[in-house]
């Protein structure tokens, strides 16, 4: 019996060798300079039973789709026939022997076990490799292994229970890849060659488009407007301070503020006239409070929480994480679910963490006191669990980037097994002459999973007297107050993906992938955060080049998950920004330089595109997130079998093409958007 | 005593009686505040106060805006070459019959002058009485008929007002869908007085705006408030024409940025302040109605006035105000400058020469 098992990525496949061999593993190389083929033997279960094993890899997708030969170039048709002429899906040019190795290998085995990564994305690579295996040997049996993280049992156990290998999240994604495909060249060949006349930077330049990439332009170009609209007001408000028991007390106004000084005078003048100098306590109630400990983290939460807190880019925190789930020390880093599962043993994990030097002794007294069970989220993606460590590091085993995100990840699992902070609120409302004003106070009792998490802050306020209901107390001063109203600031890093998220475009897995995208494609460029107001115009910077032969443009649209998987059009490297994440803080867990807190200025292109496409007034926006978030939910629909895959992409199609007839036939108005933002 | 900051200020004191006029004017255009000879300034900070609440007071509070209020930069800059406009046509309440105490609709059973502009349908009713600017505050019985010709919402800042119709619209475009444009950040809210030991739960943080949908060619009375509400000011016109500024003192469930324009209200039993009419639930009857050619294009035109009030429309044409076009003052108080006793003179403040107005 011999059986051959492929992985995502070299390195996995080298650890699930490693594993499954129990040490006694031979390597042999392959045509690839990456990939290796590890054999050994493994006891499956049965009909396999005991068997020779080969385990390799592939190096992302195989395949790739592309438009037949002749309308390849720019000029070869117009734009709008790229929604329907015919789409091949063939092996990559530069995965051909990556193709030749797996079909050599499968002819002599009886069973093909697919270790790809679970999610869509990894299941259609699973389709793709179950494809050519079986151009080697029609008769292979296909299984697909279940796992979620890299650990020793866990891998064991995925090996023993393999499942069948699902054809419709394979089939969603080659309905996006479809659609990407004829989205991105449609629109891209249309802004490309429609605009370069309309600017002299846009002459050579290539405006690509992508459909998640224009709703995420567009809120950054939405909030940059809003900075560059933005009047500040003046208001006021009344405020009065008691002081008792030696304590100076402020009390706010129960209106808030207003926005008219007059009506703030006159009945300032009015408690003045009808009250004394004193005020009367209306109420003063204890309230026990909680600080909730956080929700199990998703793929999401930890590019939001990583930008935040660590200061780095939501990119190279996705990219960190992966290397940590390739290396064993996480679970799988890309998942939508925020509730652990009952069944999980979090005790065992928590006692892995026991080692660490700093959060040791936590972990430590966790898993001796018994823990509580972490708060259930409402998503489940039934695929992997939410995000948390497998296994302890520490540096030199790693470098430091590498242990902030670890201890993130860490940290944030110590904490959701934790309790609640708790603490107790003390409001007081105060009366004088008819006007409220009230204070509140908070007291810390139990810090909780505080102690484990030092991102998150909630401290004692200064504690408020003992005041008695009904009590009078003079004022010590009750004034009119003045206060002006602030820019809101710039979009950052991590509150676009919030964005993106809330509004449903990518997948939580891409949405990193698209930031970085806008920045490369220049129409969004990353600042030091704190520019407020220090930009009154849209950023101008050079659009990039467009290429030579290929008009394929920027089919990129929503591309898998980047992660290396690029399909080697070139355009697969690493954007040069991003990268460079100065650390230079010292504060080891809130660095504030990085990435992660910049904010996102749109380039005079990019707030050009937005208006443009805005002005020509679609009933569903280029700019705005329905469209995409429409095209999310049929592939979900072709994941749970509601729809097929040919469905989707007629109806998808569709949709865009109406959009793209109706800006086709305004276009003049994104002509003269670009000359207003580009030809100063 | 400090020397109080407008004492050393000259400058009034070289203001032609024109342009006392027309500051008069301004005055009451950018802050509501009916001018009536001296006394409509003099009295709102100059006010006799006992030492025990003078010491809790800012000392700037009781001078310094004084002379604020006077000499106001922008206010002086954007003097316009313009005369208040009508107040003379605008009749006497005194040369009215005296007044018949009637209840407007209950003893004229007319409905169909709740559509009707109220002004020149002088049917009997009460009156504020003249003279109510230079009073610091006084009760009137009642019951008086007034229609609202502007709601203002002043809890919410106006660039606030305005995203959230901004959105409105743009979403009744989208097929209804929203954007969700804001996330509830870590920091505080721009416009977020901090205080103290605020407290903030994990989740409980998540709190999405509310928004509402309207449509312009809503039928109805009502729109659904499209500025949110917080605290209004509304301007109230008699039967005479005469306008008055209104305020909730304590919030009132149906005035709001969105109601019909020219909706009948009559009120009783209420407290007028400096010659703001102050609203509580219990004073006021709403009876609807409303004055459709106010009420036109109004999301367009709150719009631009919004704008042009913070600034971000400058160079509008005369501006299209919020109907009706706000009257211009009438000054209803009389010339008694020589009311010497007034009471809320302050011993100390007295001497001061407003008499230049």
């Amino acid at each position: 019996m011999k059986i051959l098992c492929v992985a995502e990525k070299p390195s996995i496949a080298k650890t699930v060798a490693n594993i499954l061999g129990g040490g006694r593993v031979t390597i042999r190389n392959t045509d690839s300079p990456f990939i290796k083929n590890y054999d050994f033997t493994y006891r499956f279960p049965q009909p396999w039973g005991e068997a020779d094993v080969t385990m390799t890899s592939v190096v992302g997708h195989i395949t790739a789709a592309d438009f037949t030969p002749e309308v390849r170039q720019w000029h070869s048709c117009a734009p709008a026939q790229l929604f329907h002429s015919q789409v091949v899906v063939e092996v990559a040019d530069d995965k051909k022997n990556v193709a030749r190795n797996i079909k050599s290998e499968s002819r002599w085995a009886q069973g093909l076990m697919i270790w790809t990564d679970c999610d869509r994305e990894g299941e259609h690579i699973g389709m793709e490799v179950c494809r050519i295996a079986k151009e080697g040997n029609p008769r292979i049996i296909v299984k697909r292994a279940q796992f979620s993280n890299l650990e020793r049992d866990h891998i064991r156990r995925a090996a023993q229970h393999p499942r069948e290998i699902d054809e419709r999240l394979s089939d969603a994604v080659d309905a996006r890849i479809e659609i990407d495909l004829r989205l991105g060249a449609a629109f891209t060949r249309f802004q490309t060659l429609s605009l370069k006349d309309s600017a002299r930077k846009l002459e050579n330049a290539l405006i690509s488009y992508g459909s998640c990439q224009f709703p995420t332009l567009g809120f950054i170009v939405d909030r940059f407007k809003r900075v560059q609209n933005f009047r500040p007001e003046h208001f006021w408000y009344i405020k009065v301070s008691v002081n008792k028991d030696g304590i100076d007390v402020h009390f706010n106004w129960k209106r808030g503020h207003m926005f008219d000084r007059m009506a703030v005078t006159l009945l300032y003048e009015r408690c003045m006239d009808n009250g004394s100098g004193e005020g009367r306590i209306v109420s003063m109630i204890r309230k026990p409070t909680s600080k909730w400990r956080p929700l199990p983290l998703t793929t999401v939460e930890l590019q939001r929480r990583g930008a935040l807190f660590l200061g780095m880019s939501s990119k190279k925190v996705m990219d960190i994480a992966e290397s940590l789930y390739t290396k064993g020390f996480i679970s799988y880093p890309r998942t939508e679910t925020d509730q652990f599962s009952d069944s999980m043993d979090l005790v065992t994990l928590i006692r892995k963490q026991t080692v660490d030097n700093n959060w040791g002794d936590f972990a430590q007294n966790l898993a001796n006191s018994g823990i509580r069970h972490p708060r259930k989220g409402k998503h489940d993606d039934h695929a992997h669990p939410p995000i948390h460590p497998v296994a302890h590091v520490s540096p030199p085993a790693v470098d430091l980037d590498h242990h902030k995100v670890y201890t993130l990840i860490a940290r944030h699992f110590l904490a959701c097994c934790s309790e609640d902070a708790k603490g107790e609120t003390t409001e007081v409302v105060l009366d004088w002459a008819g006007e409220r004003f009230s204070t509140t106070g908070l007291r810390v009792i139990e810090r909780n999973y505080l102690d484990v998490y030092p991102y998150d802050r909630w401290t004692s306020s200064q504690p408020l007297p003992d005041f008695v209901q009904g009590e009078l107390v003079p004022l010590k001063r009750a004034t009119i107050e003045e206060g002006i109203t602030s820019a809101p600031s710039y979009l950052t890093e991590p509150e676009l993906i919030q964005l993106m998220d809330a509004n449903g475009i990518g997948t939580d897995a891409t949405i990193a992938d698209h930031i970085e995208t806008i920045l490369k494609r220049q129409y969004a460029v990353k600042v030091p955060k704190g520019a407020n107001g220090r930009f009154q115009q849209p950023i101008d910077i050079d659009p990039p080049k467009r290429g030579g032969g290929t008009g394929r443009g920027g089919a990129a649209g929503g591309r898998g998950r980047g992660r290396g998987r690029g399909r080697g059009r070139g355009r697969g490297g690493r954007g040069d920004r991003g990268g460079h994440d100065s650390e230079a803080g010292g504060d080891k867990l809130k660095g504030g330089g990085g990435d992660g807190q910049k904010e996102l200025i749109p380039s005079t292109l990019g707030a050009a595109l937005v208006e443009g496409y805005d002005e020509i007034g679609f009933d569903k926006s280029l700019t705005k997130p329905f469209l995409r978030k429409d095209m999310e939910a049929m592939m979900k629909d072709i994941c749970e079998g509601r729809k097929t895959r040919q469905q989707v992409v007629r109806e998808s199609i569709a949709m865009y093409e109406e959009v793209f007839q109706r800006a086709n036939g305004q276009v003049q108005l994104l002509r003269q958007a670009c000359r207003r933002y580009l030809d100063r | 005593m400090t020397t109080p900051y407008h004492r050393a200020a000259t400058e009034p004191q070289q203001l032609s009686p024109a342009l006392v006029t027309q500051l008069q004017y301004l005055f009451y255009e950018k802050y509501g505040i009916r001018p009536s000879g001296t006394y409509w300034i003099t009295p709102v900070y100059s006010t006799k106060l006992p030492s025990a609440k003078r010491s809790i007071a800012a000392p700037a509070l009781l001078y310094g805006r004084l002379e604020q209020f006077f000499l106001d930069d922008d206010l002086r800059r954007t003097i316009p070459p313009l005369q208040p406009q009508g107040v003379d046509q605008t009749p006497k309440s005194v040369n009215l019959p005296p007044t018949r105490l009637q209840y407007y609709y209950q003893n004229n059973g007319d409905d169909t002058i709740r559509e009707q502009d109220l002004v020149g349908c002088v049917r009997g009713s009460n009156f504020v009485p003249d003279g109510v600017a230079t009073m610091r505050s006084t009760t009137i019985t009642g019951p008086v008929t007034f229609q609202i010709a502007e709601v203002q919402e002043i809890g919410l800042s106006k660039s606030e007002q305005l995203r959230k119709i901004e959105e409105a619209i743009s979403e009744s475009g989208d097929s209804g869908r929203k954007v969700v444009r804001d996330v509830p950040t870590e920091g505080e809210h721009a416009e977020e007085i901090d205080g103290n030991g605020r407290v903030q739960n994990g989740t409980a943080m998540a709190t999405r705006l509310q928004f509402h949908t309207f449509n312009d060619a809503q039928p109805g009375n009502r729109r659904s408030p499209i500025v949110g509400k917080k605290f209004c000011k509304v301007l109230l016109q008699d039967l005479l024409g005469r306008c008055y500024w209104a305020l909730e003192s304590k919030p009132i469930n149906d005035l709001e940025v969105g109601l019909k324009l020219g909706t009948k209200v009559t009120l009783s039993n209420f407290t007028v302040w400096r010659g703001v009419i102050m609203l509580k639930p219990t004073s006021i009857v709403i009876h609807g109605g409303g004055i459709d050619e106010w009420n036109t294009d109004f999301t367009i035109k709150l719009m631009c006035w919004l704008k042009r009030q913070i600034g971000l429309e400058k160079s509008e044409p005369p501006p299209t105000p919020l109907n009706p076009p706000p009257a211009p003052p009438e000054i209803i108080g009389n010339d008694d400058e020589d009311d010497d006793d007034d009471y809320y003179f302050d011993d100390d403040l007295d001497d001061l020469d407003f008499e230049i107005l």
